[in-house]
């Protein structure tokens, strides 16, 4: 299989600001999806200049940033629209950095052209031009343009051709499943956030782990965990908050304790910047780790397929809503949903702990073969290699043929365990190994057998 | 041409020009049936094997090569397969990489694509031109473009080959070659001219100021911006149109050298005060670039036309607040001056756009830029709106402590005072700093260190050690995991339930193959942690495992574990044997330490083995007990009889002493009196023994001595000091160290009837061995866990652990992080609980602020927080040290700076010790040196946050600070 596809953005004029027919500055952000229409969502003025050219500036900075290596990205965000909310989410071409700008209506002035997602063209001419929005001024914004503007301004096409990795494909969509994981952990003012920040290390990063822990009113980092820490590998990673910190209201920090995920919210009056960096700079977002039980073991694909027909686009999905008008249960609607997420057709807003309907404008049928743990636990049972050999109903044996070796695999309450390298090194906290999850499905599959018997 | 008569020439011909001639005048049908031939030959060729269907010939010319497959690569059979690709293949076949024509065939090359002039040249050019490096030289790819071979291509591979070319130096390569200047040559291809522009378009070398670009370059030489200026003064090329490529291109999105080279280039076309009016415009859009020296020269233009008087203040002010937004300083000063010509006093009132710049300002992180600004506002203060209060309100928290009180007095009121936040206080009982900071006496050396929250939880299965085994093979996640590991293993080594072997298969399948994690068991393969993976081993194999270690030069183990790896070589016996036992060593504590209560209750249970004195397991555990609980555990031990008590009662303070007939047992009981009293002299308390014996923390307490130093170097105009920390450890000099003794005084020793006393069966002895590193490369401390380890031995005194570690992070000061020696694990010792840290302690301590490092450098700053509030840091003691340091002229003091004020912004506490710590150091400091004001610049944040004193000494160094300097301008702002 091809670890990129070939995409080609196709925009109908480069974004940028430039003037209006009215004469005043604008900033027009242009769009293109998969299959090359570029949507109109959003024509009007902005309320806060300066604070979308801050947040939309940090949002092409980590669009364009591959954080381990001396790489440059040209991958595009994408927008998502509706009358609620406009979202902007990036990934960084390392898949290792999600960022997402949420702009409620109330920071605009202006009318919802349209519902939907689309790519959005980042380009170095915009990203000057954003640091120069102002307050005191009467912006305009426009999401796309109607092809009356396009026509007599006679734009010419952007194109712009890439390699997508599947992997950054399969990260984009798969970091949603991490997010319903994030608590709150600190909230410090914006003044003390830029401080923690500041100090954040330049030049030499640190290799191993640094925390950053609450120091009073403030945040401190320290290279020694402790109780309430958030992890953080690749302080460079978080230092791109920096411009936003000097006009933000607060600074909120989240993380996953089971995964080492972290979430840096930057908190405006209105709308919020939101930045998640996976545990490891190395290492991207594979939610594979964290979804294996529910994609191994998922709702009735009918169940996920009625939920896929009732999203229509909303800024937040009511889950219980949803669970009644579909006739399902809560967790099964929830687990749809997070299926949903790894295949690019929902976000979750941790911020308001509710999923979003969007759907990422790629080819998104590939990525869905993407599931190399879980193919190979299937692989594992096809050859025979998985054995059930004693205990309880609450305690499973299995012996599972691995390489010059045969790994013995515990299933229970308590919790699963494998003696494979993965397992011992990661105790479980990157998901279960291939061997827990083929005993899981050999179960699975044998308890369904007898039901049916 | 047959294919055969194809094979035949490339197998024979010597000559690349006689080959190329060969294919001239044939057609394009007759080259595409030699096409799959070529090919064909080609791999064979490359591959060494003939086909099954390949002709003798080329089956004997095969078989006849001798040497490796990939040495033939350049042969002149390989290349003039290569050749015949180009003359008769398609473009699928010159496109692979392994299709290279060699340097010296360029002409055969030329003369086969100027005779075939392939359809497919244009592609072939742009696909060669895209790859990291190309076979083609400009001048071929110039000569087929003026003689439409290919059409002239567009890619940013060709203005890369153009500029690299024309600015050879003829250093590089072809020395022989006369290289005109760059002028001439253009001058002479003026059809080359247009491409100038592309130079300003493309990331090429032609703009950057890398010193190798020019190395060996005859006096004539023109780089390309000296070639631009000249033809541009001599009229050959127009100046308004490279004044604008040069604008344009510090917009793009390329290196920042090229950048750089631009707006080089740009002031040395020396733009007129015409030009410089012109061009605002772009210089107001350059200030928000992200590279800062983008922004400065966009300021410094502005400043050349505000001097001009043509500065357009509206759209300047709007603007040059991004400046203040980035972290460079010397921008954001820049912009300062600038704006105060703007708002300089005169009697109209200043632009409130300017004010609110200026107010801007004080966002910056520096407390220089940030002063500044404040003292600008001053004047105006009578000027600035209620808005523009209200902003000011909101900067006093983001501004430094030094700066807050003069914002505080523009505001109205005094309204700042309420909002003015003070840095947080800690926990741990400290107080907000206005009371004086004083470390702790440990003159008693009697301070608890056992907590319950510290306790180790023995293993207590089979299971469970199963489980914790598996793991650790993976990753240590401590030394504390590997003691509970190897307790277990001793404890429950006569268990062996019925599936055990098969739940051990899998472990044992990873350490005989190897396959073992970085930071695991497995990492240690020598020395202590090669032991431990034996014991392992021969746990789950039942079988005996000593792996044979290889020691080299460049390779060999840290003596300190010597001890400690005999006894884990030991419970490999018993564990082979199913013999169980408890350990008296294993720890009942995190860091290493035994309660020594439990410790006398272990030996009551284990009395009956007549042995146990002299085993080094009893000495290794002395090393261990806590000073808590002893008086309790004295008591306790005068239940226990034999040698064994009386052993455990000298170690615990008891009136049992040592007798000549412990002689033999010399090892347990000196282990004992250093267990007693750690830094005592007992050479007298021996006398009887008659031991021959002058090992450093023997019967005589160690000392460490150290100096700081640096080696120069210099490569061409490059210099650098390379730091050198030289240490020696020692006994008090009264007696020669042992390890110079030579053999007479040794023969001597035997024949007197002394006992000679061996390093290998002291601890405390091995623990000092060899502490510098020089010629010594001991590779077990390249692993964390047995980093942190080394302060396991002997918790109690930590001095050789903390020396070793300073000599292994003086080797490594200016060097960032590193996966392969890691050094952040010797700062572990640096948080034992209750420890004094003493000058060794101070010393690694001072060398990781000092270093680059992250993983130290943020460690360091932890354990000097947590020692500010644990009174463990002394600021005398500190002071010493880098007194001591710097001697060494080399140590970088904006990085201690940097730490040093992380530090003193945790709280006023925090901040009163760094500044006692500054005012001891200080008159021992010459302030007067190169960056020595980074040191001044804390005591100014540490004199704003915590209020203390300036004492006479202080005062008198910093009165001496005259002229402009910046140390000269911090001393003022100290002194008030």
């Amino acid at each position: 299989m091809s670890a990129a596809i070939d995409f080609t953005y196709s925009y109908a004029f480069p974004s940028n600001v430039q003037q209006s027919v009215k004469g005043k500055p604008q900033l027009a952000l242009a769009t293109c999806n998969a299959d090359h229409a570029q949507p109109h969502f959003f024509d009007g003025k902005v309320r806060q200049p300066r604070m979308l050219g801050e947040m939309l500036y940090v949002l092409s900075d980590v669009v364009r940033t591959h954080f381990f290596l001396p790489r440059p990205a040209i991958l595009d965000p994408v927008v998502t629209s509706n009358e609620e909310m406009l979202r902007l989410e990036g990934f960084s071409g390392c898949c290792g950095v999600y960022a997402r700008v949420d702009l409620p209506a109330s920071v605009f002035e202006g009318e919802c052209k349209g519902r939907g997602t689309t790519n959005v063209d980042f380009n170095n001419d915009m990203r000057a031009a954003l640091l120069r929005l102002r307050d005191e001024e009467d912006v305009e914004f426009a999401v796309g343009a109607d092809e009356v503007v396009l026509s007599r301004d006679g734009a010419k096409t952007i194109e712009k051709k890439v390699k997508l990795p599947l992997r950054w494909i399969k990260g984009f969509s798969e970091v949603q499943a991490y997010q319903p994981r994030l608590e709150p952990r600190m909230e410090v003012t914006a003044a003390e956030g830029l401080r923690f920040v500041r100090g954040l290390p330049k030049g030499s990063r640190p290799k191993m782990p640094s925390y950053a822990i609450p120091s009073g009113r403030s945040i401190r980092l320290t290279q020694r965990n402790q109780k309430g820490a958030v992890p953080i590998l690749g302080t460079h990673r978080v230092k791109v908050i920096e411009p936003l910190l000097l006009r933000a209201k607060g600074l909120r920090v989240w993380s996953d304790d089971e995964s080492g995920a972290s979430a840096w919210e930057i908190v405006y009056p209105e709308g919020t910047f939101f930045l998640m960096i996976s545990p490891e700079v190395f290492r991207g977002f594979s939610g594979e780790g964290q979804l294996l039980r529910t994609l191994a073991t998922p709702p009735p694909e009918a169940t996920i397929a009625k939920v896929r027909a009732a999203l229509k686009w909303q800024s937040q999905v009511d889950l219980e809503h949803l669970a009644r008008d579909i006739g399902a249960s809560g967790s099964e609607v929830e687990a749809a949903l997070g299926i949903l997420g790894t295949r690019g057709l929902a976000g979750y807003d941790a911020i308001n702990e509710h999923y979003f309907h969007r759907e990422l404008p790629f080819d998104l049928a590939k990525v869905e073969e993407m599931q190399p743990r879980l193919g190979n636990a299937r692989k594992l049972i096809e050859a025979g290699k998985v054995r059930q050999v004693g205990g309880a109903s609450d305690l499973a044996k299995f012996e599972v043929d691995g390489t010059g070796t045969v790994h013995l695999v515990t299933l229970s309450e308590d919790g699963d365990s494998c003696t494979c390298p993965w397992f011992s090194k990661y105790l479980g906290q990157r998901g279960a190994c291939k061997h827990v999850l083929a005993a899981t499905l050999l179960m699975q599959d044998e308890k369904t057998g007898s039901e049916d018997l | 041409m047959t294919a055969d008569d194809l094979e035949e020439l490339v197998l024979s011909i010597k000559d690349a020009m006689e080959l190329a001639k060969a294919f001239s005048g044939l057609d394009d049908k007759q080259r595409a049936k030699l096409s799959s031939s070529a090919q064909k030959l080609h791999r064979q060729l490359s591959e060494g094997k003939p086909n099954v269907s390949a002709s003798d010939r080329l089956k004997e010319f095969l078989s006849c090569r001798t040497g490796e497959v990939w040495s033939q690569w350049n042969s002149r059979e390989n290349r003039n397969a290569c050749l015949a690709i180009f003359a008769v293949g398609p473009l699928s076949a010159v496109k692979k990489w392994q299709v290279r024509v060699w340097h010296d065939d360029t002409p055969a090359l030329e003369c086969v694509i100027r005779d075939r002039r392939p359809e497919w040249m244009d592609d072939w050019i742009a696909h060669e031109l895209e790859q990291q490096g190309t076979s083609i030289e400009f001048p071929t790819l110039h000569g087929w473009v003026q003689d439409r071979v290919c059409g002239k291509p567009e890619s940013d591979g060709y203005y890369r080959l153009f500029a690299h070319h024309m600015m050879r130096t003829g250093f590089y390569g072809k020395k022989e070659e006369y290289v005109p200047p760059l002028s001439e040559q253009l001058l002479k291809a003026s059809e080359l001219i247009p491409d100038i522009d592309g130079l300003f378009r493309v990331e090429t070398n032609a703009f950057n100021t890398n010193a190798w670009l020019t190395k060996g370059a005859p006096a004539h030489y023109e780089t390309w911006p000296q070639a631009l200026v000249r033809l541009s003064r001599a009229g050959h090329l127009e100046r308004a149109h490279l004044l604008r490529l040069a604008l344009d291109g510090l917009r793009l999105d390329i290196k920042q050298n090229q950048l750089s080279g631009y707006h080089k280039f740009y002031r040395a076309m020396e733009p007129t005060a015409a030009e410089l009016i012109d061009h605002q415009p772009d210089y107001i859009e350059l200030l928000c670039h992200p590279v800062s020296h983008v922004a400065k020269f966009a300021i410094d233009m502005l400043a050349k036309v505000e001097k001009a008087k043509a500065l357009q203040s509206e759209p300047f002010l709007r603007e040059v607040g991004t400046v203040f937004a980035s972290e460079a300083k010397g921008n954001a000063i820049a912009a300062l001056k600038l704006l105060q010509r703007i708002v300089a006093p005169t009697k109209k009132a200043p632009d409130p756009a300017a004010l609110a710049v200026i107010i801007e300002a004080l966002r910056h992180t520096d407390p220089e830029v940030q002063a500044n600004a404040i003292g600008m506002l001053e004047p105006h203060s009578k000027h600035l709106s209620a808005e523009q209060f209200a902003a000011l309100e909101d900067m006093v928290v983001l501004v430094s402590a030094s700066n807050r009180p003069a914002l505080e007095s523009l505001l109205p009121n005094g309204v700042g005072a309420a909002t003015s936040p003070s840095p947080s206080l800690t926990a741990s009982g400290l107080s907000d700093g206005t009371v004086d900071y004083k470390p702790s006496s440990f003159s008693d050396g009697c301070r608890g260190v056992l907590d319950e929250a510290d306790a180790i939880t023995p293993i207590a299965s089979v299971d469970e050690l199963i489980d914790t085994v598996f793991h650790a093979i993976e990753v240590v996640d401590s030394p504390d995991e590997l003691e509970r590991i190897i307790d277990a293993i001793s404890r429950l080594a006569d268990q062996r339930p019925a599936d055990f072997d098969q739940r051990v298969a899998p472990l044992l399948h990873r350490l005989n193959n190897g396959q073992v994690g970085s930071n695991g068991l497995g990492a240690g393969r020598i020395g202590l942690g090669l032991a431990v993976l034996d014991l392992v081993a021969t746990w789950a194999s039942g079988t005996l495992y000593r792996t044979p270690e290889q020691f080299s030069e460049y390779s060999t183990r840290q003596d300190a574990f010597v001890p400690m790896a005999a006894h884990v070589r030991e419970i490999s016996t018993r564990v082979v044997a199913r013999e169980a036992k408890p350990l008296l060593a294993a720890p009942t504590h995190r860091g290493g330490w035994i309660d020594p209560v439990v410790w006398v209750r272990r030996i009551a249970k284990m009395e009956r083995n007549s042995s146990l004195e002299r085993s080094i397991d009893v000495r290794l555990a002395m090393l261990r007990l806590a000073p808590d609980n002893r008086t309790e555990a004295l008591q306790l031990a005068s239940d226990l009889g034999g040698d064994i008590g009386r052993l455990a009662r000298f170690a615990l303070g008891g009136i049992d002493r040592p007798q000549k007939s412990d002689r033999s047992n010399y090892p347990a009981w000196i282990t004992a009196a250093r267990c007693r009293e750690p830094g005592a002299d007992w050479s007298s308390e021996f006398a009887s023994l008659a031991l021959d014996d002058a090992w450093p923390d023997s019967l005589f307490p160690a000392v460490h001595e150290w100096s700081s130093s640096h080696k120069a170097g210099q490569y061409e105009q490059m210099r650098w000091k390379h730091p050198e920390l030289k240490i020696r450890v020692r006994t008090d000099g009264r007696v020669d160290d042992q390890e110079k003794r030579g053999l007479l005084a040794t023969a001597l020793g035997k024949l007197s009837g002394r006992t000679i006393t061996r390093w290998e069966e002291l601890p405390t002895a091995a623990l000092c061995r060899r502490t510098e590193s020089r010629h010594y490369w001991p590779m077990d401390l390249n692993t964390t866990w047995l980093a942190q380890w080394l302060a396991y031995l002997w918790p109690q005194k930590l001095d050789s652990a903390h020396m070793k570690a300073a000599a292994k992070l003086a080797q490594r000061m200016d060097e960032d992080s590193s996966n392969w020696t890691p050094n952040y694990g010797f700062l572990h010792a640096l948080f034992q609980r209750g420890r004094p840290w003493g000058e060794p302690g101070h010393l690694v301590l001072a060398l990781s602020l000092v270093g680059k490092d992250a993983d130290v450098r943020g460690l360091a700053i932890d354990a000097l927080i947590e020692g500010i509030e644990n009174r463990i840091f002394d600021p005398v003691i500190f002071a010493i040290v880098m007194t001591r340091l710097c001697e060494g002229e080399w140590v970088k003091y904006n990085r201690l700076g940097e730490n040093l004020l992380q530090v003193a912004q945790v709280s006023p506490a925090h901040a009163r010790a760094i500044d006692a710590a500054l005012q001891a150091w200080l008159p021992d400091f010459d302030l007067t040196q190169r960056n020595g004001h980074h040191v001044l610049q804390v005591l100014v944040e540490t004199q704003a946050i915590s209020g203390a004193p300036i004492s006479p000494s202080t005062r008198t160094v910093l009165t001496s600070l005259t002229g402009k300097t910046k140390a000269a301008s911090l001393a003022k702002q100290v002194l008030g």
